[in-house]
């Protein structure tokens, strides 16, 4: 028996789906670095925030941070690890495929409710 | 924090285009340089700003808004050998055009499509010789006589069917319809960059109507002179045609600019 929209719901992977570190991921997914500036930028989080969330990514391996000097000053650049875009675009087909359960789940329950009524 | 698709989808499109959308280091300089080349007064002045400009606005940018390295054109690991003759074979044509970055690829399309369009509407349309220096339809052109309109100037082995003035006119007018047109479609076709293709549509809309100016020499047809006379300028001298093609230019490039930063606000 097929999960419920619930169920799948549930089952989604919190690292990813998750509002700001959904952001980060979006946009790490369409380069192949960024730095910590262009990100703070992007996302719209403070720098303490962005730096936890960055923290929490890379524990669990979706992205690599490297630190760099330009002239004197310090540069951080981020970019998705090889599980990170796995797991970027798994979420991506799972959102997609609850999508589509929803949209059934109505359907069902839609015609159960006229039959009931 | 709330997050809905499409900002998902925004910050996505301005990632992948952060780099071209820097409007102040590529265009507005590229714009510059055009006007430059079209006459402006003081272009050595003109040609220092543009310089000026590419290294400051790339300074700007990276201490204001970050960096971004874009995705490789292809993907790492899979580059295959640089010699057509390798020991696997030469390299198929198909193969060839996947190494070239997707911008490039779909300007050079572009480019060629505009450029075909405009070679037919060179053969099948009258020619026009300019022969005078005024500034109106009559007193600047002499069209050539029947037995040599069209194809059959081609087929009789008459030279060059218009002015290479002319043509380079137009074909300034092509290059820089087919820039926009490819951004336009470079950048997913967004209603936001819809002056992309409002542009790219003009540019090559006036190398069309430039393309057809031998039917009303020619046929002394009633038409609205004053509206011939009026575009005659851009679509006959090459100058004026970099004059508006670098304004056009400059203008987009301020656009893409203020669209970068307003995405990208400052806290």
């Amino acid at each position: 028996m097929s999960a419920t929209p619930f169920e799948q719901l549930a089952s989604l992977d919190r690292t990813v789906h998750d509002p700001a570190r959904l952001a980060i991921l979006t946009a790490l997914s369409a380069c192949d670095r960024a730095d910590f500036l262009f990100l703070l930028r992007i996302t719209g989080l403070t720098k303490g925030n962005l730096s936890s969330h960055l923290s929490k990514l890379e524990e669990a391996g979706l992205v690599e941070i490297e630190k760099q000097f330009v002239g004197k000053k310090a540069q951080t650049l981020v970019r998705l690890s090889d599980n990170g875009r796995r797991s970027v675009e798994s979420y991506w087909n799972e959102m997609e495929e609850l999508r589509h359960s929803a949209a059934r789940w109505q359907s069902q329950n839609t015609a159960l409710a006229l039959v009931a009524g | 924090m709330e997050m809905e698709t499409r900002d998902l989808d925004r910050i996505r499109f301005v990632t992948r285009h952060f780099n071209d959308l820097q409007g102040l280091r590529h265009w507005v300089p590229l714009g510059l340089i055009t006007l430059g080349l079209g006459g402006v007064p003081f272009r050595p002045v003109l040609f220092a700003a543009a310089v000026l400009l590419v290294l400051g606005a790339r300074r700007y940018y990276r201490k204001t808004l970050g960096e971004v390295e874009p995705q490789p054109a292809f993907p790492a690991g899979d580059f295959p050998s640089l010699s057509l003759y390798s020991p696997a074979g030469s390299m198929p044509p198909l193969e060839a055009s996947r190494l070239m970055p997707p911008g490039a690829r779909r300007f050079l399309i572009s480019l060629g499509m505009a450029l075909g369009l405009f070679t037919v509407f060179q053969v099948v349309n009258p020619n026009i010789r300019i022969v005078g220096h005024g500034s109106t339809l009559d007193s600047l052109f002499e069209a050539s006589p029947a037995w040599t309109r069209g194809i059959g100037a081609v087929l009789s082995g008459a030279p060059l069917p218009t002015s290479p003035q002319i043509l380079f006119t137009q074909l300034i007018l092509i290059a820089f319809g087919a820039l926009f047109l490819t951004l336009w479609l470079w950048r997913e076709r967004r209603p936001s960059h819809g002056y992309e293709l409002a542009f790219g549509a003009i540019l090559l809309g006036l190398a069309a109507f430039g393309s057809f100016l031998g039917y009303f020499v020619y046929e002394d047809r009633e038409i609205p002179r004053r509206i011939i006379d009026f575009f005659l300028p851009v679509l006959v001298r090459p100058e004026a045609a970099l004059l508006l093609c670098g304004a056009m230019v400059i203008v987009a490039g301020l656009f893409d600019h203020w669209q970068l930063v307003r995405v990208l606000r400052r806290r």
